[in-house]
């Protein structure tokens, strides 16, 4: 007897496509229809807390010692990747929450977060702010954590005449002196060419870029390629954050790298953390997120993360005084962002290729 | 029929199955919630507008482009590579084989660093010249950096194949009074088509869903398909849009396989049988082949590997000075003020039997799960099956660890997931190595041992373990190198709590602290370097016995 080749697939093939659809069903589509917060699960004595992969280690350390400390909370902090995968990984769980609370996603995410109802709205009983337009949601589905703008940074050994003006990065004594990061990959690359399209608006952006092309040498996929190349000494210019000179003249003791600002103004990103809708611990999170703001955990936030604290109390390290003046934040409207930013990327892949 | 029968002609399915039960509802998880939230119509609405889009089309082909002319040039740089490792006993053969898999084990990030600490702008080859010639931002540096990661596949697996081949062809080929290069062509070339066509394969698709080397070095004009589905998953958090281009990579994936496979399959009714030849020794070879073959590793050493020498030099160079003092910062424990283990959240040792305990289970695993599925389906052609256990190539390992840690993270313990995310990853290639290999030797064999009333387990351990030996140990070493290069499943899974090199030199660099990471790179390299002697002296002690 011969068993017939094509049977024996059918029935593999139905078998795989049962089993699989089993799982997948299993795994998302159960309980879809059913709103987190009207089955949220029994409180523990516990905190599960999300965040992006370069959270420094002290700063996840602090938390878990205060928790301990203050409540007698075991807190388990997930570094899980980048920013755009902590955010995938709560969309996919919206429907049974696994964490609480999250740290670390920035204001461009708000028209999703709200359209997705990923978080819960909680108004910290203090919340003292440097800028209040640090306040990027003014219905507290999150708070602001930490800050910083994005612009220019140069190498001062490299470049004597650094550039004054955004027309002055045009000059072709630029060629080949930039590191531009990919909008479409790397985070402080997509505010970048956002803050392009801030100064000569969406019709003059273009424009500006099909200039500048011949001054970028490169475009890398993420931060760490990017700057790596600019500390090498491949290019004198890089996109990075205003704070990054600080770094380097806190733990290196020089002042050869310094951020550029142009007429007093830069584009502002704000990190954020919010508490997760239908978290099971949900005063353990709130209590993370009056800690957050703080000042005690405010003022660790210079020298661990390179960015600003958003506590007007926390006096900053010589570091970073160092710096250019910013007195105009400038940003484009998340929402505004959000419906266009695809269109924008295409048109600036179009102009750079 | 018998029960044996029966289980032989269904084996091809029941790998498949545990393959696609492995690999699909991770993805699914996922890439199918696009399509599971917003119905099937609105999914296909979506996927459409992607694949209208003209920059969809246009990454595709720079995608297919640079592959195809990354892998051909790979192979044909490592075809003279291949013939002297296979042909001739000369000294540093071993350390050869091992150095060559370095850059498949280095973290991408590294890699880059390093062809750019050479070829690069200020980079010491135009220092040397005195000039500041940008070459390396190009199609060039993409595919010079292409052929750096993947000529190890090309190497072993040609090599593995060639000492396979028949020495009484040889005889035959000599007896006829037949040149050098002529019986190479006419001879070698065709025996070592299905080696050289899946090496290329392997390669191809490495390259085709490359992405960082793509973007640093060619800018947005090379953006690969795989840029765009990162950059709609993450950046755009569109799955539905994720979902369409992954399936579209995973097509043009699957279609490259398919038709490479084909075209071997027809060679395939070549197998070789017989006594293997014996290599020559350094003594026996004419002083032409000699220099050209020292001459050979030498061009390849300047070219390709002194990138990762300059890279390691760079360790000892800090702030314009050459000093130690990133060495003594891992050893101290501290950089200035900065607690480096608060960086990397793991001392010294852990790190090392962490990164080695991962590496080498997840090995021995998929070494295991490949040749039991080789001999499953050994002497049959399934070029189905072959396609498919190519699939986890052209899947990213983002979405799938993803998936896998949402499936079954609180049922299966975090390291053993890991060592399954990694094992899949690998197990194409593994699985490459091991069924190329089995196919290249007789069926006869086993058969002939079979009726003497040898057992099954009796053949595998005296007879198919030891004739294999070599692409064992080749397959071993690939399933090791990929779990310890792996950053993605580790961090994904591991959230953090699990701490390997490539995760503690990427934190090391997030924090600025590049000479510091680059000092613990050389610590990884010596590691990892002595991790690949020891798995290739096996394989060299093997050699000596005749095997």
């Amino acid at each position: 007897m011969r068993v017939s080749k094509v049977g024996v697939f059918t029935a593999v093939a139905a078998f795989m496509l049962v089993t699989a659809s089993a799982l997948f069903a299993g795994g998302v589509g159960e309980t879809e229809f059913v709103d987190p917060e009207e089955r949220r699960l029994e409180e523990t004595e516990e905190l599960i807390v999300y965040s992006y992969g370069s959270l420094p280690g002290s700063l996840r350390d602090s938390i878990v010692e205060y928790f301990d400390r203050e409540y007698g909370v075991d807190v388990e902090l997930e570094r899980i990747g980048e920013t755009g995968a902590v955010y995938t990984q709560l969309y996919l769980e919206r429907n049974e929450p696994v964490a609480d609370a999250v740290i670390g996603l920035d204001q461009s995410y708000l028209p999703r977060l709200r359209e997705d109802r990923l978080l819960e709205p909680y108004e910290p009983s203090s919340l003292e702010l440097v800028r209040p337009e640090l306040l990027v949601d003014d219905e507290f589905l999150v708070v602001p954590f930490d800050y910083g703008y994005i612009t220019v940074n140069y190498d001062g050994h490299a470049l004597e005449d650094a550039p004054g003006s955004w027309d002055d990065l045009l000059d072709p004594r630029f060629r080949d002196s930039f590191i531009m990061l990919h909008p479409g990959t790397s985070s402080p690359g997509r505010n970048f060419l956002l803050a392009t399209i801030a100064e000569f608006g969406e019709d003059g952006y273009l424009d500006f870029w099909r200039e500048f092309r011949d001054n970028v040498l490169t475009v890398s996929g993420s931060w760490s390629e990017g700057y790596g190349l600019y500390t090498e000494g491949e290019a004198p210019m890089v996109v990075s954050y205003e704070t990054s000179p600080a770094y380097h003249r806190e733990f290196e003791n020089t002042d050869r790298y310094n951020a550029l600002v142009f007429d007093g103004a830069a584009y502002l990103q704000v990190e954020v953390a919010g508490i997760v809708r239908g978290a099971r611990n949900r005063r353990n999170a709130e209590r993370l997120v009056e800690y957050i703001v703080s000042q005690e955990f405010q003022e660790q936030i210079p020298l661990s993360q390179i960015m600003y604290p958003i506590h007007p109390g926390v006096t900053l390290p010589d570091a970073f005084q160092a710096g250019p003046d910013i007195d105009r934040s400038v940003t484009l409207d998340p929402d505004r962002v959000e419906e266009n930013f695809e269109t924008w990327l295409e048109q600036w892949e179009d102009v750079m290729r | 029929m018998g029960r044996r029968d029966a289980l032989r002609s269904g084996a091809p399915y029941l790998i498949a199955a545990v393959f696609v039960l492995l690999t699909v509802p991770p993805v699914l998880t996922v890439l199918g919630a696009g399509a599971l939230e917003r119905g099937a119509s609105a999914w296909l609405e979506e996927a459409r507008r992607v694949l209208a889009q003209t920059g969809t089309w246009r990454s595709l082909r720079f995608s297919v482009i640079q592959a195809v002319v990354s892998a051909a040039l790979s192979i044909a740089i490592a075809l003279p590579g291949a013939y002297f490792l296979s042909h001739i006993r000369f000294a540093g053969r071993r350390l050869v084989q091992s150095v060559s898999l370095l850059p498949f084990v280095l973290p991408s990030l590294i890699v880059i660093l390093a062809i750019i600490s050479f070829y690069g702008r200020s980079g010491v080859l135009n220092q040397l010249l005195g000039t500041r010639f940008a070459f390396v931002y190009s199609a060039g540096g993409i595919i010079l950096a292409h052929i750096l990661f993947n000529i190890s596949i090309a190497l072993r697996m040609i090599s593995a194949a060639w000492m396979q081949v028949d020495q009484r062809l040889r005889e035959v080929s000599l007896s006829l009074g037949e040149g050098n290069l002529r019986r190479v062509l006419r001879l070698h070339l065709p025996l070592l088509l299905p080696a050289i066509l899946n090496a290329a394969t392997v390669i191809f698709l490495y390259c085709f869903v490359s992405f960082g080397v793509v973007l640093v070095f060619g800018g947005v004009r090379f953006a690969t398909l795989e840029v765009r589905i990162y950059q709609a998953m993450f950046m755009n958090l569109n799955l539905s849009a994720a979902g369409a281009l992954a399936l579209l990579q995973l097509a043009v994936c699957g279609v490259a396989v398919f038709a490479a496979h084909r075209l071997a399959a027809r060679r395939l009714a070549v197998a070789t049988r017989g006594r293997r030849f014996v290599m020559r020794s350094g003594r026996e070879i004419s002083w032409i082949t000699t220099v050209i073959c020292y001459g050979y590793w030498v061009a390849l050493g300047v070219f390709l590997f002194t990138p990762l020498a300059s890279i390691a030099l760079r360790a000892f160079y800090r702030n314009g000075r050459w000093s130690t003092a990133a060495f003594r910062s891992l050893i101290a424990g501290s950089i200035g003020d900065r607690d480096i283990h608060q960086i990397i959240r793991a001392d010294f040792f852990e790190l090392v039997t962490t990164s080695l305990a991962i590496a080498g289970l997840c090995a021995a695993v998929t070494t295991a799960a490949g040749f039991i599925a080789a001999r499953a389906v050994r002497g049959r052609k399934v070029p189905w099956l072959d396609t498919l256990t190519m699939a986890p190539l052209a899947i990213s390992g983002v979405t799938f660890s993803l998936g896998l840690r949402l499936l079954w993270f609180g049922i299966i313990p975090g390291p053993v997931l890991i060592i399954v995310a990694q094992g899949v990853m690998a197990f194409p290639l593994v699985f490459r190595i091991l069924r190329t290999a089995m196919e290249g030797v007789p069926l006869r064999y086993t058969e002939t041992a079979k009726s003497l009333g040898a057992g099954t387990l009796f053949r595998v351990r005296t007879l198919e373990i030891p004739v294999l030996w070599r692409s064992i140990l080749n397959a071993y070493a690939f399933g090791f190198a990929l779990s310890l290069a792996d950053f993605t499943a580790v961090l994904t899974i591991g959230r953090g709590a699990i701490v390997t090199f490539p995760i503690a030199m990427y934190r090391l660099i997030g924090f600025q602290s590049f000479d510091v990471a680059l000092a613990l790179g050389v610590w990884y390299i010596i590691v990892v370097a002595a991790a690949f002697v020891a798995i290739d002296l096996t394989s060299h002690a093997r050699e000596k016995e005749g095997l």
